[in-house]
């Protein structure tokens, strides 16, 4: 099944999530080609472990613009009709795939978090009815498939492969939404729901005086602090820090909870967080069930070393 | 999938939405703010609560794809016979989170477009300046074309509310209903399922000490 | 939803004695106002609880003989047919549950004032109460000991035809069997005194009696306080309380475990300002170890997680719940079904117990507005009336704890639309900075619950950020407008006791401060020391003085009582509260009304001084805790500016308020109110409440009854011509 991946790059880095779709692809069998678009294709570090082939796609824009990438996509499939098309559920992507599959009537997913073949045909599952149920879907047959996959559910291939090079020529594009400049999004008060790295502290802490050791650990880790209620219950701290249903409502980059049980009320706040991390010392606890990573151990020694680490 | 169990609202990133395009009109001290919406007669609640924010008028497209892309060939027809100055639609819907079908409807009806926008500057005509926010914060700022689609990403406005007068009045207007166009969808869904119960927790094991240094490792991996 | 496997611990029988209960939930015996002489109050009153899944239901302390008559407090009474008739209600109520039935036989000895049957109590030895003024009992002797257990089991066996399943002999609150238990109460020096097996004697001899009498269907109860705090005066554990269990556990069928003497009985139910869940479990868990007998336990328990571990842990065998069974009598049924978050949490503010302090009032709840209502109001927790009006729309201004709970309880009654519009960024009102005072966070749950609920119910809206005026409320659209705008603390030292503002108390001022100014806007006071002037008698003063000097500041507290915070006597805080304010150093003047206020001090009468001395109180700020006032500006505008015919003409069929905007009172009170307007917002006149039953004592005899008709007419005929 052979697959092209698009590569995402920003200011001139390929972003982790490339690397993802590269994991992904090579589940699919291959060939994996991976597009490199930009005015420099060259300097793109997308030869990793599993990329068969690298396709250099030189265009004057330095930064993304989706009349950019759909020209180039377009014409790409045109060129080389892949079987599978894979770009990340990202902003980007959303500003052009989905233009794509309508212009080129494929078969098209987005928010994917697994694939597998059937045969010749591809199955992908994705959410439906705000996450309650899981939904597989199959696709039309005799066309290419592109799928939006979600971030950080495939591990990243490393680095090191030694993929042929080829490039592909395509026609100025005039940009109808053009980038200017980039600049960096104002940070407010504290507001949790939109920290992308919550420490979230709950009633396993204990003590109140033991607030102040994770307040430092989340200045270390650059996190935001966050509690669940019983610390609010207890009046340790505000409300304004409080995740769950009777609080705030998150969903961080990374989700690290130390000490929280996992109360429905709790669950029903963090977890569409896109990593969640659990220390608990209770192997029962319920947020294991939405954590992706858990550890069962005392909090306190893995703050402590957490601390030393950062 | 017992539609009893389903509620229907709208949602937050359609309602932000709304709100932009009422503000938009009230900026400009004229203009006309078109709401439609492909769906059965259930999605006319939707409607009703734009027009009791203030939209001027609201069109169902009557039919039920699922996928975006036959999604944004229902409403494709309403939006080229109504040939607005600009369309604004949510960046996804809150139960498929799909992100796709404003930018699909771009494309099939040919106008310029923005994904996720958390900023809107337009003076009415000419190209308007908006801002996109990619993940980790950087704010990239765009210059469109108009007439252009723009999906609106929360956040950017705190959406209105309607009062009971309000609601009770949008009860009383007239929807149009158009019949939907869809085409061949982009997928069927085959099997649906209830998702499996503590599903993906990989232990940590090893020491504390090796314990931190793997969440250290995922926490850099996560963010970079 | 389905209960969650790792709750399942909780939903296995135990058997207790003779009798098996169906679950792991016990209502612990608990007073609630309604006694035996309220019999239709106290029987719907528990079986809610057996309804919402409890496996037993207790009494509260059951008197087994008029030398036992705690009047003016009001306990059962199982001293006669007629106790055993009325409670027999009980019973067989919970028995349709399927739960047991217990009842908690109680003789108070010296502390049981016997007001209304002006017996003498008998107790171990002559010293007065330590809980009561002038009150005494006659030192036992060995005819009276036999006597008075012969009163137990002449009870046990009333209890048994009562239909109980259960039967104490209840010692622990310093009553007569932990009396001769204890070295502080029992100075005698003849077999029940002295030795530990003397001062256990009078409890084991009256147990084995009261075995040997009901043991072969009822299950024998033993509830003892394991540590009453007062070293080597009081029971201890090591010392008395494990060899006690050694010497009866054969006897008893199931123990009833806790801490504390009635004197400081908050060590028991314990404030949530002071303690959290499950704090009595070391005492618990040390009997458990030495008993081969179920242990049973309070701890404030709302959390099945904890509850689970309290089990597992092997430190209890069953769940003894009575402030989150007063809170929420289905808290069984909602972890048996999943419904974790529909749990109506216990807060721990012991509202419920200030209206047995206070003796006599039927208990409240600031949580549960329809505790102590099953009967009299018809109320059920979980069960609503479809609204008769329920196509109208309601429009609900303002969402603290009042403006929440009708928003709320109109969503369950099916109204079409519920608008609750708040002026602030989030529900809650006054509950939002309340919880921020020293101590207060778990009062947080009422505004955690209803959220939670409100978020649920499709047909209510909440507003948030929306300040409406009397034009916005007007022209809202809805036929029902419910005001729920709250109230503030004077700003100008208005008083109950002056009833007069304080010269020179104005909020404007720096150095003069309300507790808004404080908690919500961030107002600091200026320098170092603070005068609080407390008129209002509970929290608010002493919550503040606690924040003022953790702080740093150097506080004082006036007041124009003989006490501060009097009410916290009634909801077990004072003790712990006056500790805690005196080693922070706060100084506490009573009987001091202040008559001016400076910017470097407050001038004070003392309120019994003919001559008027004044005395000065040096301060950089003063904080005023004198009263509140309603904010009822909005409701005053729409009911006589716009006028109710104008909003009428709008639409506005019905306007009312509830709450702190109509009258300032407890937070239990505002949600009462709010619940109560919801309840009957389809009567005749939802202004009014609708008349409760009263369980009065009516004549039984015939020649005692009367005719109105005959008695109007008879007064008619009498009346002097006008």
């Amino acid at each position: 099944m052979s697959v092209l991946v698009v590569a995402e790059q920003l200011q001139g880095r390929v972003r982790d999530v490339t690397y993802e779709l590269v994991s992904a692809a090579r589940e699919l069998g291959g060939p994996v080609a991976v597009a490199a678009i930009g005015a420099d294709p060259a300097s793109l570090d997308v030869a990793h472990e599993g990329v068969d082939e690298v396709v250099h796609v030189r265009v004057e824009q330095e930064e993304f613009e989706n009349d950019v990438y759909q020209a180039a996509l377009e014409s790409l499939v045109a060129a080389r009709s892949p079987d599978v098309v894979l770009l990340g559920f990202t902003v980007n992507s959303m500003g052009y795939a989905g233009a794509v599959a309508a212009k080129l009537d494929l078969g098209f997913a987005s928010d994917v978090f697994a694939v597998a073949r059937d045969g010749d045909s591809l199955v992908a599952t994705r959410s439906f009815y705000g996450a309650k149920v899981h939904g597989e879907v199959e696709f039309p047959p005799g066309r290419p498939v592109l799928l939006l996959l979600r971030p950080t559910v495939w591990a990243p291939a490393t680095a090191g492969g030694s993929p042929t090079v080829t490039d592909h020529a395509i026609a100025p594009v005039v940009s109808r939404a053009r980038h200017k400049e980039f600049h960096e999004a104002a940070k407010g008060d504290v507001d949790i729901s939109t920290a992308d790295f919550l420490l979230s502290i709950g009633r396993g802490i204990g003590e109140r005086e033991n607030i102040a050791m994770f307040e430092e650990l989340a200045e270390k880790l650059g996190a935001t602090l966050a509690v669940s209620r019983p610390i609010v219950d207890a009046g340790w701290m505000t409300n304004a820090r409080q995740v769950g249903q009777s609080g705030k409502t998150v969903k961080p980059k990374v989700y690290l909870a130390f000490g929280i049980s996992g109360a429905v009320q709790h669950l029903a706040g963090m977890k569409t967080s896109e990593t969640i991390i659990a220390v608990n010392t209770d192997p029962e606890a319920a947020i294991f069930d939405v954590a992706h990573y858990g550890a069962v151990a005392d909090l306190f020694d893995v703050a402590e070393e957490l601390a030393k680490l950062v | 999938m017992d539609p009893d169990y389903l509620d229907t609202a709208l949602n937050e990133w359609d309602a932000c939405a709304t709100e932009e395009a009422i503000q938009i009109r009230e900026r400009l001290g004229e203009g006309e703010v078109v709401v439609v919406t492909v769906g059965d007669e259930d999605s006319e609640a939707a409607l009703r609560r734009c027009l009791a924010m203030g939209a001027d008028r609201a069109i169902r497209v009557d039919g039920t794809p699922v996928d975006p892309v036959s999604t944004a060939r229902a409403l494709a027809g309403v939006v080229a016979a109504e040939s607005p100055d600009l369309v604004l639609a949510g960046v996804q819907s809150s139960d498929s989170v799909q992100g796709s079908t404003g930018v699909a409807l771009a494309e099939l009806v040919d106008l310029p477009r923005v994904a996720v926008v958390t900023k809107v500057d337009w003076s009415g005509s000419g190209p308007a300046t908006v801002d996109r926010e990619l993940e980790g914060g950087l704010v990239d700022v765009v210059e469109v074309d108009t007439p252009a689609l723009l999906t609106i990403q929360t956040g950017i406005n705190q959406p209105r509310y309607a009062n009971l007068r309000a609601i009770k009045q949008a009860e009383q207007v007239e929807i149009a209903v158009v019949p939907a166009e869809t085409g061949e969808p982009g997928y069927r869904v085959w099997r649906m399922f209830t998702p499996p119960r503590g599903e993906g927790a990989e232990l940590l094991n090893g020491s504390t000490a090796q314990v931190a240094q793997r969440i250290v490792e995922i926490v850099r991996e996560r963010l970079a | 939803m389905a209960r969650n496997p790792k709750h399942d611990v909780l939903f296995e029988p135990i058997q207790i004695g003779p009798k098996t209960m169906k679950n792991r939930f016990y209502q612990i015996p608990h007073c609630n106002g309604f006694g035996s002489e309220r019999p239709l109050s106290q029987a719907y009153f528990r079986a809610m609880k057996a309804e919402g899944g409890y496996a037993a239901c207790c009494t509260e302390y059951c008197s087994i003989s008029p030398e036992s008559d705690d009047t003016h407090r009001v306990s059962a009474r199982i001293w006669d047919d007629g106790d055993i008739r009325n409670l027999s209600i009980m019973c067989d109520m919970l028995h349709e549950h399927g739960a047991l039935a217990a009842c908690e036989l109680w003789y108070g000895g010296p502390h049981a004032p016997c007001m209304e049957s002006r017996c003498v109590p008998r107790g171990p030895s002559q010293i007065p109460s330590d809980f009561e003024y002038l009150t005494y009992a006659r030192e036992m002797d060995k005819d009276d000991i036999r006597e008075v257990q012969q009163l137990y089991v002449d009870a046990a066996k009333r209890a048994r035809t009562a239909g109980f399943d259960i039967v104490y002999v209840y010692g622990s609150h310093s009553y007569l069997p932990q009396q001769f238990l204890t070295p502080y109460y029992n100075k005698r020096t003849d077999e029940y005194g002295g030795s530990f097996e003397n001062r256990a004697r009078f409890w084991r001899e009256t147990i084995e009696q009261v075995k040997d009498a009901v043991g072969h269907d009822c299950a024998i109860a033993v509830r003892m306080s394991t540590d009453m705090f007062m070293g080597e005066a009081g029971t201890q554990l090591e010392r008395d309380c494990l060899p006690f269990v050694e010497l009866v556990d054969d006897m008893v069928d199931v123990w009833d475990i806790n801490v504390s003497g009635i004197s400081e009985w908050g060590e028991d139910a314990t404030p949530s300002r002071f303690y959290p869940s499950g704090r009595m479990l070391p005492w618990q868990a040390a009997v458990k170890a030495v008993s081969k007998k179920p242990v049973l336990g309070v701890g404030r328990w709302t959390n099945p997680d904890l509850m689970v571990d309290a089990i597992s842990s092997g430190k209890l065998d069953i769940i003894a719940t009575c402030r989150p069974s007063i809170s929420d009598p289905f808290l069984p049924k909602k972890i048996d079904e999943g419904r974790l978050d529909d749990i109506r949490e216990c807060i721990g503010c012991n509202i419920c117990i200030s209206r047995w302090e206070i003796g006599g009032p039927p208990l409240i709840c600031t949580q549960n507005a329809t505790a102590g209502e099953e009967y009299r109001r018809g109320w059920h927790p979980e069960r609503f009336e479809p609204a008769a009006n329920a196509d109208n729309d309601v429009l609900v201004v303002g969402a603290g704890p009042a403006g929440m709970e009708c928003a709320m309880i109109l969503g369950k009654r099916g109204m079409r639309r519920v608008h609750l519009v708040e002026a602030q960024d989030d529900m809650g009102g006054i509950m939002r900075w309340i919880p921020q005072l020293p101590g207060l966070g778990e009062w947080a749950r009422v505004v955690n619950y209803r959220k939670i609920q409100i978020d649920k119910l499709r047909n209510v809206e909440f507003i948030a950020d929306t300040k409406l005026d009397a034009q916005g409320v007007k022209e809202y659209g809805a036929e029902i407008v419910i005001v729920a705008t709250g109230a503030y603390w004077a700003t100008d030292g208005l008083n109950g006791a002056t009833h007069d503002t304080i010269p020179g108390a104005d909020a404007s001022l720096p150095h003069v401060l309300t507790p808004e100014q404080i908690m919500v806007e961030g107002k600091e006071a200026p320098g170092e020391r603070v005068v609080i002037v407390d008129n209002d008698g509970y929290y608010m003063g002493v919550s503040l003085a606690e924040k003022l000097a953790t702080e740093g500041k150097t506080v004082t507290i006036l007041t124009p009582m003989g006490h501060i915070a009097p009410y916290m006597h009634f909801t077990l805080e004072a003790p712990n509260m006056h500790r805690r304010l005196h080693s922070l150093g706060v100084e506490i003047v009573p009987y001091q009304m202040p008559t001016k206020i400076e910017a470097g001090g407050v001038t004070a009468a003392h309120v019994y001084d003919v001559d008027g001395h004044a005395r000065t109180f040096e301060a950089d700020a003063t904080v005023l805790v004198t009263q509140r006032r309603s904010n009822e500006a909005l409701f005053r505008e729409l009911k006589d500016a716009v006028g109710l015919e104008a909003l009428k003409a709008e639409g506005v069929e019905a306007l009312y308020r509830i709450g702190d905007c109509e009258a300032p009172r407890l937070t239990a009170d505002a949600i009462f109110s709010g619940h109560r307007l919801a309840r009957e917002i389809d009567t005749e006149n939802p202004a009014v409440p609708l008349p409760f039953k009263r369980e009065r004592r009516v004549p039984d005899d015939v020649s005692l009854e009367r005719d109105l008709e005959e008695l109007r007419e008879r007064r008619d005929r009498e009346a002097v011509p006008a």
